[in-house]
C-alpha cells in the first residue's frame, strides 16, 4: 500500500485492532480538528492538508469492517518492517563498535537505548555478532589492513603468533580483500551515476581501503575529471531554511532528492534538467486536484527552477544532499565516542559506511572531523595519510615547470600519465558502449584525436580485434537466418543474406565458399518452382496457371520451360470452359471483382491466345461495371446511405450525370434516375391529392370529388384533373404538347379530357381555393390568335390562378402548364 | 446623493487583510476606516468566550491565545473537511468568514452612518465555482444582500480604469496577495473592461514568504541553541514567530536587514536577517509568479494579445522589491503599483456604484416603455433617444453627473478561470471529462452538447460536473475535480444511445447552472449542484441563527 497506514495515521491500538466505532469516529474528529489547526503552519500546513484531503477514505476505509479488518493486518505488516529496519541498523552499530576488537556491556546498554529496544535483544544480536566475525588471526588481519594490504612475511608472521597455517592466513587476506573490492566497486557503481570520478575521490577511496589509486583506476568505466570546478565552488553553500523546505516537501512526494523528483539521474545537464523543471510544472499546473502531494510538488518544481538555472546553485544542492547522508553517520560517531576517542579501527569503518551511503570521501572525512570536534571528541587517523590535495599540487608543479620552459621529466611522466588515463577512460566508455559498432566507433574517434603514435597502435590493435568479433557475429547469424530459410525453401532470402554479409566484409576468408553457395541457388529455385507445379492438383485450373505464369517469367530459360509450355497447352481448352461457366455465376450475382479475379490467372498465363483475347473483352466490360458500381455505392453513400431521401439521391445523380456525361455508370445511373424520379413523381402526387382531399370539405360543397383523381366543381358542372401537368409530369410544355398531353389523358376512365377556355379557368380558380398551387404559375388555355410581328405567332390566352384570374397573352412555344377539363 | 440611488458597498475579504468602501456623493470611491481608524482590517477572527473579536485585536491574542485564534480562513473556503471547532461547536470557513466580513460593514455602518445591506464582495479571480459559492454564504451568512462576487483583478481594473483617463491599453494585473496570486491581462477600452485571460495560484501569496522566514527562525535557533527540538510544535512560539516574520518581511522591504529575537522554553536568541539571506530563501516563490505570468501569456497569445502596455501590481505584497525588480527583468515593461492595499475594494464599490445606477436606469426604463424590467436586454433594445431622455431624467434626479449615468451601462467582460465539463465515455470506452466551457472563453455563455446513453432501457443518468484548468477539449478525470453531480430519471425503454442534451450556463459572476434534457420525453432537470464543499442546508440554517445573536467586536 502505497499510503499511509489510517490505524498508525489515527494512533489506534493494531494489536489487537480497535474495532470501537465510536473510538474510531472520535478518533478521525479528533485529527480532523488537529489537521484544521495545523492548515495553515508555515512547516506542516502542507502536511496537514494532505490529511484533511485523506479524511472522505479514512471515513470510507474505517467504516467498512472488511476494508478495515485489511488496514489493521496493513498496519501489522507494517510494523514487523520497521522492526526489521531497526534490527538491521542495530547490526550496523554492533559491527561498527566490535571494530576495535569488542563489545562492553555499557556499550550494549547503549546500543539498546539509542534503538529504543530491550538489551537482551541487542545481547541476542551480539552474540551472532561474536559467531561471525571469526578467530583472532581473521580481527589482526582485519586490524592490519587499515593500514593497507598485508605482505606475505606479514602474514607468515600473523600465522605463527596464532598457530596456524600460513596458506590460511593468505587465504583470510584474500577474502578480506574480495570484500573490501565489493564496497570499492558499490562505491563506484552510485558515483558512475553522474557520468565521471574525480580525482580526489580515487585518493580518499584510496586512503580507506587497501588498495592503491592504480588498483582502483582498473576498476573505474567511466572518464575522470580533475574537479578544478569543485574547488571552485567549494566555498557554495546551500541555505539551510532552503534545504529544510526541500527536503520536508520531498518526504510529501515521496522522493530523496530532486533528481529523483524530476525523474532524471544526477549527473543530467543543467539543461535538461530546467526543461524537465518547466515541463514538470506545467504538467502540475493541468491537474485541478490541489492536494499536498500537489502544492508540495508545486515548491519543489520552484525549487528545482531556481536551483537548476547555474553550475554554482546545483553544486550546493549536490553539497547540501551529500551532507544530509553524512547526518546519518552522527548517530553512529556518538555510539562509537564512549571514552571520548575514536579509534582508528571506529574510523575506518565510519568512513567506510560514508562511502557505502555514497558520500565522497574527503566531505565525509570532513564531516566525521567537525563533527567530532563539535563534541569534542579525538580521532585516532590511521597511518596511510590522506591527501586530497596532492594532484592538484602535481598539476600546479607541472605547470609551474613548464612556464619556466623546462620540459624535464615532470612533465613527462605527468602527460604519460595522462595519455594512459585518456586512454583507459575511453576503453571503459567504449565498453559501456551496447553494440560492437558503438564500441568501434568510439575507439576510432579516439584514433582520429590522438596523436601518440604509441596509443594509436595499442587502439588499432583494439580495433583489429573488434572487426574480428564484428566479423564471426555476422557469419554466425547469417548461418542461421541460412538454416531458417532452407527448411522454408526461400533461396531468395538466403542469397539476400549471404550478399549483406559479403558486402560489409568483402575481405572476408569465408567468401569463396560463400560464393559458391550463391551460385547454386538459381538451380534450387527453379526445382522448387517446377515442382510447385506439379504439386497441384491438376483439375484445380485457376492455381495450376497461376504456378506456370510464375515459372515462365521467372525461369524464361529454365531447366523445365518446355515441360511448363505442353502443360499449359493441355489445360488451355478445359480451363476456359470451366471459367465461363463460373464467370456466369459472378454476372449473375454482380460480383464484379471476382468476375475479374476469376479470369486473370487465364490472362496471365495464354496472354493472346484467341480465349484469352476474348476473356479480356469480357473483363475490361467487368471493369466497367466495377467502376459503375464503385460510382453508384459512392453516390448513395454521400446521399445518407440505404435510408437516402429518395429527392436527395435523385439530385446527387442529377449533379453527377451533368459532370460526368461519358461515366461508365452512366446507363445504370440514368435507369436508377429514371424510377427514382417516378416514384417521386408519385409521392408528390399522392402527397398534393392528400391535401387537396383535406381541402375539399372546406369548399361548402363547392368541389366534390368524382371518380379517382377528378373533382366537380358544383357551381359550374364542369369535371376537372385534379392534378395538373406541373405535378403530373414536373415539368413545364409549350402549347402544343399541353394540347397533346390534355388530350391523351385518361384519368378517372375518361378519354374526353380538353383544354379549358379562359373563362373555364377563371371560373375554377374564383373564390378560396385549394387548387391555387405552385407547381404551377399559369395555365394554357384554349383560346388562341395568330398574330404578325415579324413573323407569324400563335398568341395564346393564359390564366394565372394565384393573380386574381388575371388573362395574359402568351407566346405558344414558351414553357407552362395544363389542367385538363371535360364536362 | 439623491435616495433614489441605493449604496451598494464593495468589500474586499483578502486572506490576511480585508476592507470595505463605497461611492460618495461626488463619484469618487472612497475607503471606510474600521472602528480603530485603520483602512484595511486584519482578517483574523479570535473566539473570546461568547464574543467574537475581529482585526488587529485578534491578531495580537493569537501570540497569547494560539488555539482561540484563526487566521488565513480564505486558503480553505470551499474545502470540504477543514473544521474549527471551539466551545464544542464547530465552524465552517464560511461562517467565519462572515465575522470578517461583519466586523467591515459594522464599522462602516458607525463612520457614515448608513446600513450595509447590498455588497459586492470580491474573491481571486483563480476561485473556482466552490470557492465562490462559499464566499456568496459568508456573505447570506453575513446578513448581506449580496448583489455580486466579482474578481479581484478585475476590481483593480475597474478602479484603474477609472482613474486613468488615456486611451484604450492593454494592461497585465499582477496582483500578490496575502494568500493568493491572480495574474490577469485586461483590455480597457472607453465604454467596455475586458478581461482576455486569467491565471494564477490560489495558495501562493505574501503568508508564503512569511514561512519562509518562520522556517529560517527556526533552523537559527536551533543552530545556535544547539538543539534539535521543532520549535513549531508550541503554539506560542508558532504564532510569535508567524507576526515576527510578517513584521520583518515589511521591514526587509524598506531596509537591508532586520533584527529578530525568538524566545522559546525559556531561551532567548537573537537572529539578523538581512535582505539577501532573505531574497535567497524565497527565490522560488516570485520564479513561480513569473512562470504562472509566462504561462497565462502563451494562453493570452493563442487568443490574438500578443503585446501589453503596462503591468500594474496590486496586493500588499507586491511591496517587496524584489518582485518589480525581477518583473522588470522579466518583462522590460515598466510595472507600476497601483493603490495595493485599497484598489479592490474601491474597484468593487465603484461596481456595485454603477450596478445601481444601472437598477435605476432600468426601472425608468421600464416605466417609459411599458416593458418588464426584468427583461434582460432591456438596455440593449432601448432606442437612443430614450436612453438619453432617461439618462438625463436620472441624472437631473439625483444630482449624478450625465457622463456618470451613462458610463454605468459600461460593460465589463470576465472570462472563466477553469474549464467546466461532464464526464462521459469516450470512444475509445475510457471515462473523460469533456469540457463544455472552457478556460478563459468570455462569461457569461452558454453552451449546449448532446451526449448518449451507453445502455438500454437506462433508468437514470448520473451527470457529474466536473472542473479543471486545462483548456482541452478532453481531459483525464484524475486531472479535474467534481464539484458537484445531479440525476436525470429517464422514462422507461429507451433504446440505448438516446440523447440527453446538458447545458452549462456560467453566469457574470462565475457561477454555474446546469440543465439536462432527455429529449425523448422533453424531460428537463434543473440540476442544482449538490456539493458538500460548501456550507449548506441544516448547518447554513444554524450559522445563519447563530450569526443573527453574535457581536462581532
Amino acid at each position: 500500500m502505497d499510503r499511509i497506514n489510517f490505524y498508525q495515521l489515527l494512533e489506534l491500538p493494531i494489536n489487537p485492532p480497535e474495532n470501537d466505532a465510536q473510538v474510531i469516529t472520535e478518533a478521525i474528529k479528533r485529527k480532523q480538528m488537529a489537521w484544521s489547526r495545523l492548515r495553515n503552519h508555515p512547516t506542516k500546513g502542507i502536511q496537514a492538508r494532505h490529511y484533511i484531503s485523506l479524511l472522505p477514505e479514512i471515513q470510507k476505509v474505517m467504516a467498512d469492517s472488511e476494508l478495515r479488518k485489511q488496514e489493521a493486518e496493513a498496519a501489522l505488516e507494517d510494523l514487523k518492517k520497521r522492526l526489521e529496519t531497526i534490527f538491521k541498523a542495530v547490526d550496523r552499530h554492533i559491527d561498527l563498535i566490535g571494530s576495535k576488537g569488542d563489545i562492553s556491556s555499557q556499550e550494549i546498554d547503549n546500543i539498546a537505548a539509542r534503538h529504543d529496544i530491550k538489551p537482551q535483544m541487542v545481547q541476542k544480536r551480539v552474540a551472532r555478532w561474536q559467531k561471525r566475525r571469526g578467530s583472532p588471526a581473521v580481527l589482526q588481519i582485519q586490524h592490519q589492513l587499515i593500514n593497507g594490504k598485508l605482505s606475505d612475511q606479514e602474514l607468515d608472521k600473523i600465522a605463527e603468533q596464532n598457530g596456524i597455517e600460513a596458506a590460511i592466513a593468505r587465504k583470510i587476506h584474500q577474502q578480506l580483500l574480495d570484500q573490501r573490492q565489493a564496497e570499492l566497486d558499490d562505491f563506484i557503481n552510485i558515483q558512475v551515476r553522474k557520468g565521471y570520478m574525480t580525482q580526489a575521490e580515487i585518493s580518499g577511496l584510496a586512503a580507506v581501503l587497501p588498495f592503491d589509486e592504480g588498483e582502483i583506476l582498473r576498476r573505474i568505466r567511466c572518464p575522470i575529471k580533475k574537479a578544478a570546478k569543485k574547488e571552485e565552488t567549494q566555498a557554495y553553500q546551500m541555505d539551510s531554511t532552503v534545504e529544510q523546505v526541500i527536503i520536508e516537501n520531498l518526504k510529501i512526494v515521496g522522493h530523496d532528492s530532486l533528481y529523483s523528483f524530476l525523474g532524471l539521474f544526477p549527473g543530467t545537464s543543467l539543461e535538461a534538467l530546467q526543461n524537465k523543471a518547466v515541463e514538470k510544472e506545467n504538467e502540475i499546473r493541468k491537474i485541478s486536484q490541489k492536494d499536498a502531494v500537489l502544492t508540495a510538488s508545486g515548491v519543489l518544481v520552484g525549487q528545482c527552477i531556481s536551483i537548476f538555472k547555474s553550475d554554482e546553485s546545483r553544486y550546493a544542492y549536490d553539497l547540501s544532499r551529500a551532507r544530509l547522508l553524512l547526518k546519518k553517520l552522527n548517530a553512529d560517531i556518538d555510539l562509537a565516542a564512549t571514552s571520548k576517542n575514536i579509534p582508528r579501527e571506529q574510523y575506518n569503518f565510519l568512513m567506510r559506511q560514508a562511502i557505502r551511503f555514497g558520500a565522497l570521501p574527503e566531505e565525509a572525512h570532513n564531516h566525521i572531523r567537525e563533527y567530532c570536534q563539535s563534541k569534542g571528541l579525538n580521532i585516532s587517523l590511521p597511518k596511510k595519510k590522506i591527501n586530497y590535495k596532492r594532484y592538484f599540487l602535481v598539476a600546479a608543479v607541472v605547470l609551474l615547470i613548464i612556464s619556466i620552459g623546462g620540459g624535464s621529466f615532470w612533465f613527462i611522466y605527468y602527460r604519460q600519465q595522462r595519455i594512459e588515463y585518456e586512454y583507459l577512460n575511453m576503453l571503459a566508455e567504449a565498453s559501456r558502449q551496447k553494440t560492437l559498432e558503438g564500441q568501434l566507433g568510439r575507439i576510432e574517434k579516439y584514433i582520429k584525436q590522438q596523436q601518440d603514435q604509441e596509443y594509436i597502435e595499442r587502439a588499432q590493435k583494439d580495433i583489429d580485434g573488434l572487426y574480428k568479433r564484428i566479423e564471426f557475429r555476422d557469419l554466425k547469424k547469417m548461418q542461421k537466418e541460412k538454416d531458417a530459410f532452407e527448411a522454408t525453401q526461400e533461396y531468395e532470402k538466403i542469397a539476400t543474406s549471404i550478399r549483406g554479409f559479403m558486402t560489409k566484409h568483402p575481405q572476408s576468408a569465408h567468401n569463396p565458399k560463400l560464393k559458391k553457395a550463391l551460385d547454386q541457388l538459381p538451380e534450387l529455385i527453379d526445382k522448387r518452382d517446377f515442382k510447385r507445379v506439379l504439386d497441384i492438383p491438376p483439375k484445380n485450373y485457376a492455381a495450376v496457371a497461376t504456378a506456370l505464369s510464375n515459372y515462365q517469367s521467372e525461369h524464361p530459360k529454365g531447366r523445365h520451360i518446355k515441360e511448363v509450355d505442353q502443360i499449359a497447352k493441355r489445360i488451355a481448352k478445359p480451363y476456359y470452359q470451366q471459367l465461363v461457366r463460373e464467370l456466369k455465376t459472378c454476372e449473375k450475382d454482380q460480383q464484379w471483382d471476382q468476375c475479374i479475379a476469376l479470369s486473370a490467372p487465364y490472362i496471365g498465363l495464354f496472354k493472346d491466345s484467341r480465349y484469352a483475347v476474348r476473356l479480356k473483352k469480357r473483363r475490361d466490360g467487368y471493369e466497367r461495371s466495377r467502376q459503375g458500381q464503385e460510382i453508384m455505392v459512392a453516390l448513395r453513400t454521400k446521399a445518407g446511405g440505404p435510408d437516402a431521401e429518395p429527392a436527395v439521391l435523385a439530385q446527387a445523380y442529377r449533379t453527377y450525370l451533368a459532370q460526368n456525361p461519358y461515366s461508365p455508370a452512366r446507363d445504370i445511373i440514368k435507369t436508377e434516375l429514371g424510377s427514382l424520379e417516378a416514384e417521386l413523381d408519385r409521392q408528390n402526387v399522392q402527397a398534393e391529392l392528400k391535401r387537396l382531399r383535406r381541402l375539399l370539405p372546406q369548399t361548402k360543397g363547392r368541389f366534390r370529388e368524382k371518380a379517382q383523381e377528378t373533382v366537380l366543381d358544383t357551381k359550374t358542372g364542369l369535371t376537372w384533373s385534379m392534378i395538373d401537368s406541373g405535378l403530373d409530369k414536373r415539368e413545364c410544355m409549350t402549347f402544343d404538347e399541353a394540347t397533346q398531353y390534355v388530350s391523351r389523358l385518361k384519368t378517372g376512365g375518361h378519354t374526353d379530357w380538353r383544354m379549358p377556355t379562359v373563362k373555364e379557368l377563371q371560373a375554377f380558380y374564383s373564390g378560396s381555393n385549394p387548387f391555387k398551387t405552385k407547381s404551377a404559375r399559369w395555365y394554357w388555355s384554349a383560346d388562341k390568335i395568330r398574330r404578325y410581328s415579324g413573323e407569324w405567332v400563335i398568341l395564346v390566352d393564359v390564366v394565372a390562378p394565384s393573380n386574381h384570374g388575371n388573362v395574359k397573352k402568351r407566346v405558344a412555344d414558351e414553357c407552362g402548364w395544363a389542367r385538363a377539363v371535360r364536362r | 446623493m439623491s435616495e433614489a440611488i441605493k449604496t451598494i458597498f464593495g468589500i474586499d475579504l483578502g486572506t490576511t487583510y480585508s476592507s470595505i468602501a463605497y461611492v460618495d456623493e461626488y463619484g469618487k470611491p472612497v475607503i471606510i476606516p474600521n472602528a480603530e481608524n485603520q483602512r484595511i482590517t486584519p482578517s483574523v477572527v479570535f473566539f473570546d468566550g461568547s464574543e467574537i473579536v475581529v482585526g488587529d485585536v485578534a491578531k495580537e491574542s493569537a501570540k497569547l491565545y494560539p488555539n482561540e485564534v484563526v487566521s488565513f480562513i480564505k486558503r480553505s473556503m470551499g474545502e470540504a473537511y477543514f473544521v474549527y471547532e471551539y466551545d464544542a461547536k464547530q465552524y465552517r470557513p464560511e461562517e467565519i468568514s462572515s465575522y470578517i466580513l461583519r466586523k467591515v460593514a459594522q464599522d462602516a455602518e458607525q463612520t457614515i452612518g448608513e446600513k450595509v445591506k447590498d455588497v459586492v464582495i470580491t474573491c481571486p479571480a483563480y476561485f473556482g465555482i466552490n470557492e465562490r459559492e462559499a464566499t456568496r454564504k459568508a456573505g447570506e451568512i453575513a446578513g448581506f444582500n449580496v448583489r455580486q462576487i466579482i474578481n479581484e483583478p478585475t476590481a483593480a481594473a475597474i478602479a484603474y480604469g477609472t482613474v486613468q483617463e488615456t486611451e484604450n491599453r492593454v494592461v497585465l494585473v499582477y496582483d500578490l496577495g496575502g494568500g493568493t496570486f491572480d495574474i490577469t491581462m485586461i483590455d480597457i477600452q472607453e465604454s467596455s473592461i475586458d478581461v482576455i485571460c486569467t491565471g494564477g495560484d490560489h495558495n501562493l501569496g505574501g503568508k508564503d514568504w512569511d514561512d519562509r522566514i518562520v522556517a529560517y527562525l527556526v533552523q537559527e535557533f536551533q543552530r545556535q541553541t544547539r538543539s534539535e527540538e521543532d520549535i513549531l510544535e508550541d503554539p506560542d512560539t508558532w504564532q510569535d514567530l508567524q507576526l515576527s516574520a510578517e513584521k520583518s518581511k515589511k521591514i526587509l522591504s524598506q531596509r537591508d536587514k532586520t533584527p529578530i529575537s525568538i524566545t522559546h522554553g525559556g531561551e532567548r536568541v537573537k537572529v539578523e536577517l538581512s535582505r539577501d539571506k532573505f531574497l535567497e530563501i524565497t527565490a522560488d516563490l516570485v520564479e513561480r509568479t513569473i512562470a504562472l505570468t509566462n504561462d497565462m501569456l502563451k494562453e493570452a497569445k493563442a487568443k490574438g494579445y500578443e503585446r501589453f502596455d503596462e503591468i500594474i501590481l496590486v496586493g500588499g505584497s507586491t511591496r517587496m522589491p524584489q518582485v518589480a525588480e525581477r518583473i522588470q527583468q522579466e518583462f522590460t515593461v515598466e510595472s507600476r503599483m497601483f493603490d495595493p492595499d485599497e484598489s479592490v475594494a474601491k474597484g468593487a464599490a465603484i461596481y456595485g456604484w454603477k450596478l445601481s445606477l444601472n437598477d435605476g436606469l432600468i426601472t425608468r426604463i421600464a416605466e417609459k416603455t411599458n416593458r418588464n424590467p426584468e427583461e434582460e436586454d432591456i438596455i440593449e433594445t432601448t432606442p437612443k433617444q430614450i436612453m438619453d431622455e432617461v439618462a438625463k431624467e436620472m441624472s437631473e434626479e439625483t444630482g449624478v453627473t450625465l457622463s456618470a449615468v451613462k458610463q454605468s451601462t459600461m460593460s465589463i467582460r470576465d472570462v472563466a478561470s477553469k474549464s467546466f465539463g461532464v464526464v462521459a465515455r469516450r470512444p475509445n470506452d475510457e471515462e473523460g471529462v469533456f469540457n463544455l466551457i472552457r478556460k478563459n472563453t468570455t462569461v457569461p455563455m452558454e453552451i449546449r452538447r448532446t451526449f448518449y446513453t451507453p445502455e438500454a432501457n437506462q433508468e437514470r443518468v448520473l451527470i457529474r460536473i466536473m472542473e479543471n484548468e486545462t483548456g482541452d477539449k478532453v481531459v483525464p478525470v484524475e486531472h479535474s475535480i467534481e464539484i458537484g453531480t445531479a440525476v436525470l430519471d429517464l422514462p422507461a425503454g429507451l433504446p440505448e444511445d438516446s440523447p440527453v442534451e446538458i447545458t452549462f450556463n456560467l453566469d457574470r459572476e462565475g457561477c454555474l447552472h446546469i440543465t439536462a434534457l432527455e429529449t425523448s420525453a422533453n424531460r428537463i432537470v434543473q440540476a442544482n449542484i449538490e456539493t458538500s464543499s460548501v456550507i449548506q442546508g441544516k448547518e447554513l440554517e444554524d450559522a445563519i441563527a447563530r450569526a443573527q445573536h453574535l457581536v462581532v467586536h
